[in-house]
């Protein structure tokens, strides 16, 4: 269990899932533990890997704060809803639900990545970003603007400074409020939906949405802890093991981060999604292991 | 912004709202991401950055020493200090709607079970150290916007705030 937790680190913190993904799987189908605990555990997991990578995240500033907090409005909100409505739902909606969502997510991801290897429009320097005009009438720029969303980074695997103009704020916002319902309702960081979001609708770089997410999940995931452990869905004998594999996945996982390629990090998070939501489906139609 | 530097060239009229890291920052950085530091002076709180990771880092120690403590503790007595066992695995793992009788499930039980030495509370107290951790962060959050003198964002760190302070007590209430 502590390796599965360890591993569920490593890439959650990558990728900026939360790492429930694996752990909620991991848990019902390896170790047939109920699903109720696999949620409340996971939920445990996904704090764990915030915290535990964005000891580093915050120190390089690879993750955008700002943004991060603007977006957080819509996905705490989300939270709370989904935290409600799930205590109505049968196990096998769940499954059905989260491989719905995961699948969706891949096709718009690998759309995406064919995009901007196209345009090559994801990766700017900040000095030339800033040369080019800017659309000064549409209500995501405007808002974008005043929310003073747009950042840069260091990128350790490119050697040099990446900007970036956020982009379609308001569908990302929409997005954000979908994404914390989903968190809620199955205990996954709901990274699965920012990450895709960011990417797509706001267009900001690969690594500042798994980071960005990263940060956005703990917070998140704690709104809706507390509704999970007064329910007594966080089982210790379960949670602990997994809190402590996570933490340590999660500093190795920030640490590979900070040197990969985004464009490489982006099919890792294609692959794991593809994985989990045929797992899901399986699970779903009562095919599971 | 207000933590331009003076010798700043004015932007282009396309992006005069950019962020100022985004503008002064310099393109050929040191290697291996210590060269962010002009965002962090830039953003005007490497102070408060500072005091962010610290956070994190107590937070995360605290719990996970915590948990380590509470797992040692239960397999060394063998007792989880509520109604279960070593002996019996299978029915900690079982799932039913009145687990408050078999781990703690409130602040208060924690702390009750923390009198008696109880292991799942050491481990449950480790766990709400964790889930404390992101909403430290953001209470500390509002500090940091504050002290940029960011109105927009001390407002929406503090809805942020609110929204989870709300769900805590919804939380309690089903």
């Amino acid at each position: 269990m502590f390796v599965v937790a360890l591993v569920s680190g490593i890439i959650g913190a990558l990728l900026g899932l939360g790492g429930g993904i694996i752990v909620v799987p991991a848990l019902t189908v390896l170790f047939g533990i109920d699903i109720h605990y696999a949620i409340g555990a996971s939920i445990v997991s996904v704090i764990a890997t915030s915290s535990g990578a964005a000891v580093r995240y915050i120190r390089d500033h690879i993750s955008n704060l700002r943004m991060g907090m603007f977006l957080e409005v819509a996905t705490t909100t989300g939270a709370i809803t989904g935290a409600f409505v799930g205590a109505y739902l049968a196990g096998a909606t769940l499954f059905f639900i989260f491989g719905a969502i995961l699948l969706y997510s891949c096709v718009v991801m690998v759309q995406h990545g064919r995009m901007e290897q196209a345009s090559m429009t994801g990766a700017l320097d900040p000095e030339v970003l800033a040369e080019m005009p800017d659309d000064q009438k549409s209500l995501g720029r405007r808002l974008a603007r005043r929310l003073h969303l747009d950042s840069q980074y260091y990128d350790a695997a490119l050697k040099r400074e990446i900007g970036y103009r956020v982009q379609g704020v308001p569908l990302g916002f929409v997005l954000m409020y979908i994404g914390g319902m989903v968190s809620g309702l199955l205990g996954i960081g709901g990274g699965a939906l920012k990450v895709p979001a960011m990417d797509i609708a706001m267009r900001v770089p690969m690594k500042v949405s798994t980071t960005t997410s990263n940060f956005m999940i703990g917070v998140t995931a704690a709104a809706s802890a507390g509704v999970y452990f007064s329910r007594g869905d966080i089982n210790p004998l379960i949670a602990a093991p997994v809190a402590i594999g996570v933490l340590a996945g999660a500093l190795l996982g920030a640490h590979l981060l900070i040197r990969m390629r985004g464009g490489l990090i982006r099919q890792i998070f294609v692959v794991v999604l593809v994985i989990t939501a045929l797992e899901m489906f399986l699970r779903a139609f009562g095919l599971g292991v | 912004m207000s933590t331009l530097p003076p010798e700043h060239e004015p932007a282009p009229e396309g992006a005069a709202s950019q962020t100022p890291e985004n503008a002064d920052a310099p393109t050929s950085s040191t290697p291996g991401g210590e060269g962010n530091t002009s965002q962090t002076a830039a953003r005007g709180g490497p102070a408060l950055e500072t005091v962010l990771g610290w956070i994190l880092r107590v937070g995360v120690t605290a719990s996970a020493v915590l948990i380590v403590a509470g797992v040692v503790l239960f397999f060394f007595t063998g007792s989880t200090g509520y109604s279960g066992s070593l002996n019996n695995l299978d029915s900690l793992v079982y799932y039913s709607q009145s687990a408050g009788d078999r781990f703690p499930t409130t602040p208060g039980d924690v702390f009750s079970g923390l009198v008696g030495l109880h292991p799942y509370a050491l481990i449950a107290l480790g766990l709400l150290v964790l889930i404390a951790t992101p909403v430290v962060r953001v209470a500390a959050s509002v500090l940091l916007f504050w002290l940029e003198r960011d109105g927009v964002y001390v407002f929406l760190t503090l809805l942020v705030l609110f929204i989870l302070i709300i769900s805590f007590l919804l939380g309690k209430a089903v």
